[in-house]
């Protein structure tokens, strides 16, 4: 701070040298608080004409040597407070009390998913949710999925050691395109799944979610949503901060990180380590869950060359160890192994018209069995998944932006007995060009129309088209949308041939002329904010055809009954429904925050239910940001609220006769309070979390958890 | 005459508890005698007599000549069991008992007072492969770990088994078995279930 402090003066000094004759300079000084909680805030930059300085730990600045005349001071900090501005006619030297307010609207907030372009969320024509890192901290939440459960409704967790088989809306985690920093991540396991505790839930500076059909822009599986998780990147000179955490099961969870921002370079590196004990409820009828130990390692660097160009590398690392519960006759147990290395590189014109940039990604993921006894270990089955592409924005005009882009993506798989007797690796890469109009007829309209063409070496072609509108007018927002979207049939679905000795056993063939599913988007939304309440209603209609199945086939071979399955095309699924949300600061230190969901999801060959959907879901929170003897905290009471989840199948019983079968589960709340406490010494703060889990303790058969649970961590940064 | 006659008595005695000894297995005592069986192949029972401590066949499920036979005590198949009893047999006496769970297998040193032999029974089972009918023993080499819902958890979780107690094919004889693995390491080194280990012992 000290250093671009200097900096700064410097470059007044020198810039304001020769006008020093001509123009008298003063000095600006003042302090920043928070406008609720009266708190300093450091780290504050005060600028103007792209010149400025930071507040200190106690919230003061000061600018020198400041030409007189008319100044628009302006405040920049984490994106949770919008910029203020402040003009003065400079004639003397000058006292500035800036007080931010921490915005519950998020208006400002700079949202990407939406258009691949940096938007404001009030100007963003795709209605998208932001879960933002302050409200991962005072929700207490210890896992990105956890971060996933309490704001997505409708989404259902049934984990177990294959993964956490996420549905939302009863469509599977192939519908739903999960991205970190804009850019996949590679599938683990024969459901799609993907392992959310590979990514450090403090590392997480928001995640940004849109409902539908998103092909056009991000290509296969941006069917049903698109969940974006966008990671911290360092603001201070130094910062640096370690967590500490206990909960019920002997499950810990530790994590230490260091990162600087000084002119040029930036780099932000963190380690973490998760372990617990699990549990085991069988013997009173619940479920299980095993005992696990996680590493992780996060590396970025970012260097900017000029204030037009910057260049960044990602690397991460996680391994995953899930052990055999204590009495088990099992002889091997899991280890995973995952690792991602990403660069990109960005470029904007000196007009600010044209912005390119270029990105390259890698995903690996690495499964092993481990024998308990020799440690030995064998490999099962790797995946990777490689991305290239270049993406240019151009502005001709101040109401055009034209987005264009190029993508090439390969994805291989590695099974010791999935494709075939003999290991076998089996690949899938396709190529793409996309294109995105957005057009400003008139002052509160705003078009957006997109396409994107993709070849794929397993199905062939595939274009998509998106068109998006959206009306402002009076505090209100009304958004239309339409799209197509794609799901690629996966490796496996096209290349499976294996003996599942499970069930009886049976032979799966993937189906190499599989086509890619399709889907057909279309949404409604208004949107209300006024002053600190912000109102949205979105009504939506998903249609997908040429839904790959299985199906099975029995034969007689020589006296005995031989059964198989098979993959095609074959069936279609409709989903209609409507979301509500709110959010709403509605007295000085209440904040509320509900969402509703309605969802009719029908497998149309079959009339019933998508397998998981649940009709009625919700989710609540109530947070009281108070201060006690002038020091703040936060207390936090939280849950989530379903109705049934739906299991609804047919069938074919011994004599061929179909028959429908239709279970659901309870219907349910879980809720869970949080209080946290900070206590702020100069550059130090120190913060204890005390958390209450599934408060009522729920317990159902569907519902893998340990019940009431207790958690106390405590976090340190320096910054 | 006296001296000879319990000489011999006292001769005898020591030749019964000598071949006493000998039935009781090689390692001798509550250790009882370890078996390998390697049960592999879904739908193919591998035939074991306790008397010989010897496999005596491998035959496809489909295969009913095995019915007739009286040599064989208990088969095995992956994690199934058949005893020489009800619907597995013509004429055999078999059948198992299960022990309580607080039995352990050297605690166990007789055939505890009231216990019933269950026999085999014919079952029909539908599953992912469609239906299959066989014959099998309430015995089975591990316990399947169940879900909330009582479906088994997936990938499978194999919890050990209680002590069970056979009979014999001819029913004049009981012996306490203990199973004491179901998963091993294949040549190719990967993981193989079917490969049982058991201990039993003569009670």
């Amino acid at each position: 701070m000290q250093k671009k402090l200097l900096f700064c003066l410097l470059l007044a000094a020198t810039l304001s040298a020769p006008l020093a004759a001509q123009t008298p300079t003063y000095d600006i000084s003042g302090t920043v608080t928070d406008a609720v909680t009266g708190e300093p805030l450091p780290g504050v930059f005060i600028t103007y004409d792209k010149r400025g300085a930071q507040s200190d730990y106690n919230g003061r600045f000061q600018l020198r040597n400041v030409p007189a005349g008319h100044v628009a001071l302006k405040t920049m900090y984490y994106s949770a407070y919008p910029m203020v501005t402040q003009e003065i006619d400079l004639r003397c030297d000058t006292t500035v009390h800036f007080r931010l307010t921490e915005q519950v609207t998020r208006l400002d907030e700079v949202v990407v998913t939406g258009t691949r372009t940096p938007k404001r969320l009030a100007e963003s024509p795709v209605l998208t949710s932001v879960i933002t890192t302050q409200e991962i901290q005072r929700a207490g939440s210890t896992s990105t999925m956890e971060v996933l459960t309490d704001n997505v409704p409708g989404l259902v967790s049934s984990s177990n050691a294959m993964g956490n088989n996420l549905r939302i809306r009863g469509l599977s985690s192939r519908y739903i395109l999960f991205l970190v920093d804009g850019e996949r991540m590679v599938s683990e396991g024969a459901g799609g799944n993907i392992n959310f505790d590979q990514l450090d839930v403090n590392n997480i500076e928001r995640v940004e979610m849109i409902n539908g059909a998103s092909s056009a822009l991000y290509g296969s599986n941006a069917v049903g949503a698109v969940v974006n998780i966008i990671t911290k990147k360092p603001v201070h000179d130094i910062e640096a901060g370690a967590n500490l955490s206990w909960e019920n099961h002997n499950t810990w969870r530790t994590r230490a990180e260091v990162g600087s921002n000084l002119e040029r370079f930036t780099t932000r590196a963190s380690v973490f380590r998760n372990s617990s004990d699990g549990y085991n409820n069988s013997a009173t009828g619940g479920n299980s869950s095993n005992p696990y130990t996680d590493y992780g390692a996060n590396l970025n660097f970012g260097y900017r060359p000029t204030g037009r160009s910057d260049l960044n590398f990602t690397g991460r690392y996680y391994r995953h160890e899930v052990f055999n519960l204590p009495g088990t006759m099992n002889i091997t147990h899991s280890l995973d192994h995952k690792m991602t290395v990403g660069a990109n590189g960005g470029y904007r014109s000196a007009d600010d018209r044209n912005n390119v940039r270029l990105s390259v990604n890698f995903d690996k993921y690495f499964a092993y069995d481990v024998i308990d006894a020799t440690g030995e270990n064998q490999r099962d089955k790797t995946a990777g998944y490689l991305s290239a592409r270049l993406l240019d924005t151009f502005r001709p005009a101040e109401r055009w932006e034209l987005t264009g882009g190029a993508e090439y993506n390969y994805e291989d798989i590695f099974s010791a007995s999935l494709f075939g007797d003999a290991p076998t690796t089996k690949t899938i890469q396709d190529a793409n060009l996309f294109a995105q109009a957005e057009y400003d007829p008139i002052r509160n309209l705003d078009i957006i129309a997109g396409a994107r063409y993709t070849y794929n070496d397993a199905f062939g072609s595939s274009f998509n088209p998106k068109l998006s509108v959206m009306y402002s007018v009076a505090g209100f927002n009304f958004r239309g949308g339409i799209g197509t979207a794609f799901r690629a049939p996966s490796v496996e679905e096209l290349y499976y041939d294996f003996y599942h000795t499970g069930g009886g056993g049976f032979m799966v063939y993937g189906n190499p002329d599989l086509k890619a599913e399709r889907g057909l988007y279309s949404s409604l939304s208004a949107e209300y904010t006024y002053r600190t309440l912000n109102a949205s209603l979105s009504a939506y209609y998903n249609n997908i055809d040429n839904k790959i199945d299985q199906y099975t086939v029995t034969q007689n071979v020589n006296g005995t009954e031989e059964v198989s399955r098979y993959y095609r095309n074959i069936s279609s699924a409709t989903l209609r429904g409507f979301d509500v949300s709110l959010s709403w600061l509605f007295v000085r230190q209440l904040t509320l925050r509900l969402n509703y969901s309605f969802c009719d999801a029908v497998d149309n060959s079959t009339g019933l239910q998508l397998e998981s959907n649940v009709r009625h879901s919700g989710t609540a929170s109530l947070t009281w940001n108070g201060k006690i003897a002038r020091s703040p905290f936060s207390l936090q009471i939280s849950g989530r609220v379903s109705s049934p989840i739906l299991y609804q199948s047919v069938g074919t019983d011994s004599t061929g006769t179909e028959i429908v079968t239709k279970t659901q589960s309870n219907p349910y709340s879980i809720w869970k309070i949080t209080l946290v406490k900070p206590f702020r010494i100069k550059k130090h703060t120190l913060e204890a979390t005390f958390k209450v889990n599934n408060l009522f303790d729920f317990k159902d058969a569907s519902f893998t958890d340990p019940g009431r649970t207790f958690l106390i961590g405590i976090r340190y940064a320096f910054k | 005459m006296k001296k000879t006659i319990f000489f011999l008595a006292a001769l005898t005695a020591a030749l019964t508890f000598a071949s006493c000894d000998k039935n009781n297995g090689n390692n001798g005592g509550d250790t009882g005698t370890e078996v390998s069986i390697e049960a592999t192949k879904t739908g193919q029972w591998h035939y074991f007599s306790f008397a010989q401590n010897q496999e005596l066949g491998v035959a496809d499920d489909s295969d009913t000549s095995w019915k007739e036979r009286t040599d064989w005590d208990i088969a095995i198949n992956k994690y199934s069991i058949r005893t020489n009893s009800g619907d597995s047999t013509t004429s055999g006496q078999g059948g198992v008992y299960t022990c309580a769970e607080n039995f352990s297998f050297a605690s166990l040193t007789s055939v505890p007072a009231g216990a019933t032999f269950a026999a085999d029974q014919t079952v029909t089972e539908t599953g992912m492969s469609g239906t299959t009918t066989t014959t099998k023993s309430t015995a089975t080499v591990i316990q399947f770990q169940l879900d909330a819902n009582g479906d088994k958890v997936m990938p499978p979780v194999y919890l050990p088994s209680p002590v069970y107690i056979f009979r014999s094919a001819d029913g004049t004889k009981t012996y306490k078995v203990a199973f004491t693995q179901y998963q091993g390491i294949g040549t190719d080194g990967s993981t193989v279930s079917g490969m049982v280990k058991f201990t039993y012992a003569e009670l």
